[in-house]
């Protein structure tokens, strides 16, 4: 046992959940650092129990092993009192396969999921003794590299990168892995990095990158020995990615924007990857995931496929739309019925065509009314409160909603009956390259007082409720479409002890106010900021595919209070994303 | 009539007809219900050694991880009735975070039978490093779970040479002739309060070794509870006026109450007895 792995097991009785550090889980992979062509670590910046349900870090994690001859390996945040632990010990940040120095990898990819993680990167590279920016490093530190969701705005957090992969990162990665293997030095490595359409590289500039998309998914089997986490992870289950891309068009969605055009693995390859997973991880779940998975074409043949080897499989289906047939789907899925989510996100017409959502009063009541006569005792929706031009006929309609529900609850179950009404509202925040991106935040006053309206005027029988606190979602906001100026921002704050910012046990609002304020901004204010239709955006040089026009008309289409069908049934949008050779499977 | 079973409403005054009106059983069809129930139900007692880095998993995440490996095993566990069905698998007393074990002990019920070196060849191949398969053995006749008949267990720490044998064995001494020994437990939102350790040690003894002493000592868990095993440290610690610092905690092994001995356990006498050095070898070995 090296003298590293002594002190770290050491430390390790006096900190809260020791699981998270010691690795180890079924389906890990450790290769021989001397045999491996290079090393790469794979970080989620969050707890351990978030980071290791991360799909996507899963996805990336077999492909490094399994296609090339590099070993890929697994670091998250250390929670605060292990962090702390570590410094006074001078232990760096470590990967959990090998408890070797993060520092020692060749790359080490940070995926980005959400704004309120950015504390935690910087965290992060402190930990493992890496310079925090990028133009400080030497040959001896590793590429850090960016991915995910949040590299669609780079900005942010660009000094603090080498570069980031923008869009899709199966195919990215191995070319990535190719050129460390090919290439010894940094300094060579980051220039033929720079020179993939995909990577953009801050230390460069502005320069123009596009979003790369993953072709091959409707022919790829899913990785199917994912790592089984021990239990503390908040998802314990199998899952199979069965569709990616959404065309629904909701205006305030960057998912639906930024993973187009729609793909879909064939119901073949999903029941092969969702049993072959079952197999290997004991999972006694399987989950069928996408960002809508009842428009899957082929769920009904996947869902008979799977369920005709195990007929007790408990089979879920998130992200369902609004619908009977959905909900009746997942009826037809679950053997251990409890509860059903829908996502209306606002109550009343006018809003949902404001945002797009094409559904209306009667398709809701009768999904209600359905989810209720299949069997659920608990009924979970979602809103969204602070949406752009939002009145008080809004806000009352997700009070009228709770309480229409929990008459449909009356009416199907009996007055008597135990059921459940969760209504849950978060806050609109505008994101990046989606149609919304130029709206601002509603204040922060306003969305207390909604709040606490909704919170008034709610009945409590049988409906729980639960609102999102503003706070945080400011925060998300002013960061979100933030620029190169924010880092400065997030730098500041993070050293004021800021960091795992989406805990609200952990959340310090006076550490960001005061960062904001002594960078000479307000953090409401960039929260609240609406960009010019035709102003230069930060995130302007990064191209997702869909055009700005069709973005700009989307915008005026939500002013005008009009819907815009979705491609898949109702005609091209043209809104750019099928340019090329992978295109939006539609269908007939 | 067979989705009722209670019987406590059965007199001896109720005729078989006015029990099924009233749709109860009768105590005659309530135990062939329980015998049917449990027809198809098989009790293997598995041993299991915790070492490595797994000693820092919960109590909650070894027995996670422990099913998550026998549902790849490809046995099938009997699950528990209801709308939300349990594997029926037990773990006998919850093991600190930390401390290895060399013999805990896992109880799992299975719907069919099956060889036990099949079982154990099934799951020693996806038992994940660091949980170690000993032995399956099937148990037969009445089965009364061994995480309800728990009297004890035998930790074992080990000192680095900080720590003199002859000190050690100076405060082995006083604390057997002590009559009680007391330290403070502090629990997460609750107040502090004296837990006497020294009316849960049986025997205690310490041992020279090359590396540093070893202490072994039999802790018994009692109606009462029992004493951590950083409490019997402590405690050592507070009777010699000094600090002891284990580099390794060790639980050899637990010790169950067999049925026939009225809920008792014959404790194992530490002094003078052979001394393992590690956990038994895994199964498969030779």
């Amino acid at each position: 046992m090296s003298s590293l792995e002594q002190v770290i097991e050491s430390i390790l009785p006096g900190v809260q959940k020791p699981s998270r550090y010691i690795g180890g889980e079924s389906n890990q992979v450790v290769k021989d650092p001397e045999t491996a062509t290079a090393r790469v670590v794979w970080s989620y910046p969050d707890a351990y129990e978030i980071g290791i349900s991360n799909q996507a870090l899963q996805i990336l994690y077999s492909m490094v092993n399994e296609r090339t001859g590099a070993s890929a390996e697994r670091a998250y945040c250390p929670w605060p009192d292990m962090a702390d632990a570590m410094r006074e010990q001078g232990v760096p940040l470590f990967s959990l396969e090998t408890w070797r120095p993060v520092r020692d990898a060749d790359l080490w990819g940070i995926t980005l999921q959400h704004e309120l993680c950015y504390t935690n990167v910087l965290e992060m590279l402190d930990l493992a003794g890496v310079p925090l920016h990028a133009a400080d490093r030497t040959q001896d530190d590793p590429i850090v590299i960016a991915g995910g969701p949040c590299a669609s705005n780079p900005e942010p957090l660009a000094p603090f990168f080498d570069c980031f992969l923008i869009g899709e990162g199966e195919d990215l990665v191995v070319q990535v892995v190719e050129i460390l293997e090919r290439l010894p030095d940094r300094r060579k490595r980051l220039l033929a990095l720079s020179r993939m359409p995909n990577v953009y590289v801050p230390a460069l500039g502005a320069h123009l990158v596009d979003r790369a998309v993953y072709d091959s998914f409707d022919i790829s089997t899913q990785p199917t020995a994912p790592i089984v986490p021990y239990a503390s992870a908040i998802f314990n289950r199998a899952s199979v990615e069965v569709m990616r891309g959404c065309t629904r068009g909701c205006r305030f969605c960057h998912a639906g924007t930024w993973y187009r055009p729609v793909r879909e693995r064939p119901a073949e390859k999903v029941i092969e990857a969702g049993l072959a997973a079952l197999d290997c991880t004991g999972y006694d779940e399987l989950s069928l995931t996408s960002l809508a998975t009842s428009d899957y074409t082929d769920v009904e043949k996947a869902i008979a496929g799977i369920k005709a080897v195990k007929p007790n499989l408990h089979l879920s289906l998130p992200s369902n739309r609004v619908d009977t047939g959905p909900v009746a789907l997942s009826a037809a899925a679950n053997t251990r019925q409890g509860s059903i989510t829908i996502a209306p996100e606002a109550a009343t017409q006018r809003m949902r065509d404001i945002i797009c959502k094409t559904i209306d009063d009667d398709m809701i009541e009768a999904a209600i009314r359905s989810a209720f006569e299949a069997g659920y005792t608990t009924l979970k929706t979602y809103f969204m409160v602070g949406l752009p031009r939002e009145t008080h006929a809004e806000v009352q309609g997700i009070v009228d909603f709770g309480i229409r529900a929990r008459e449909i609850g009356y009416e199907v179950l009996g007055p008597n009956a135990r059921f459940t009404v969760h209504v849950s509202a978060s806050n609109f925040v505008p994101k990046p390259h989606t149609p919304f991106q130029w709206e601002g935040m509603a204040p922060r006053a306003q969305l207390k007082l909604k709040q606490q309206y909704i919170r008034r005027a709610m009945p409590r029988q049988n409906i729980k409720l639960s609102l999102h606190d503003p706070t945080t979602s400011m925060l998300e906001g002013a960061l979100s479409r933030g620029g190169r100026h924010t880092a400065k921002v997030i730098e500041r704050a993070w050293k004021s002890g800021a960091r795992f910012d989406a805990w609200n046990e952990l959340y310090d609002e006076r550490a960001w106010f005061a960062a904001f304020e002594a960078e000479g901004l307000d953090l409401d204010v960039e929260a609240e900021r609406e960009f010019l239709e035709f102003e230069s955006l930060p995130w302007d040089h990064v191209r997702s595919g869909l055009s700005k026009e069709f973005l700009l008309d989307e915008l005026w289409q939500s002013r005008a209070e009009a819907i815009t069908g979705d491609c898949r049934w109702d005609g091209c949008t043209d809104c750019g994303a099928c340019l090329g050779p992978i295109r939006t499977r539609v269908v007939n | 009539m067979t989705d009722i079973v209670d019987t406590a409403e059965v007199t001896p005054e109720l005729t078989v007809e006015e029990a099924h009106a009233k749709r109860i059983m009768t105590p005659e069809e309530a135990l062939a219900a329980s015998l049917a129930a449990f027809e198809h139900r098989y009790h293997y007692r598995i041993m299991i050694a915790i070492q490595g880095r797994v000693r820092f998993l919960s109590h909650l995440e070894t027995v996670d991880t422990l099913l998550g490996a026998l549902r790849r095993s490809g046995i099938t566990l009997a699950l528990s009735p209801g709308m939300r069905p349990k594997p029926r698998i037990k773990m006998a007393m919850p093991r600190p975070v930390a401390t290895e074990a060399w013999s805990d002990i896992l109880e799992v019920e299975l719907t069919e039978e099956i060889d036990t070196d099949q079982f154990s060849l099934q799951l020693s191949e996806v038992l994940p490093a660091g949980l170690v398969l000993q032995t399956i053995e099937r148990l037969d006749g009445v089965y009364a779970s061994a995480a309800s008949r728990v009297a004890g267990a035998t930790w074992r720490w080990s000192f680095g040479t900080d720590v003199a044998h002859e000190d050690l064995e100076r405060a082995v001494g006083t604390m057997l002739a002590a009559d009680e020994a007391t330290v403070e437990r502090a629990s997460p939102g609750k107040q502090a309060r004296s837990v006497d350790v020294r009316r849960f040690i049986g025997d205690m003894t310490a041992i020279a070794g090359d590396e540093g002493p070893v202490l072994r000592a039999f802790v018994r868990l009692t109606e009462a509870g029992s004493a951590k095993p950083e409490e019997v440290v402590r405690a050592l610690g507070v009777l010699a006026g000094r600090s002891f610092a284990p580099l390794r905690t060790v639980r050899e092994s637990i010790a169950i109450a067999e049925p026939g001995m009225g809920g008792r356990v014959a404790e194992p006498e530490l002094v003078g007895a052979d001394v393992p050095d590690g956990p038994a070898k895994p199964w498969g070995a030779c």
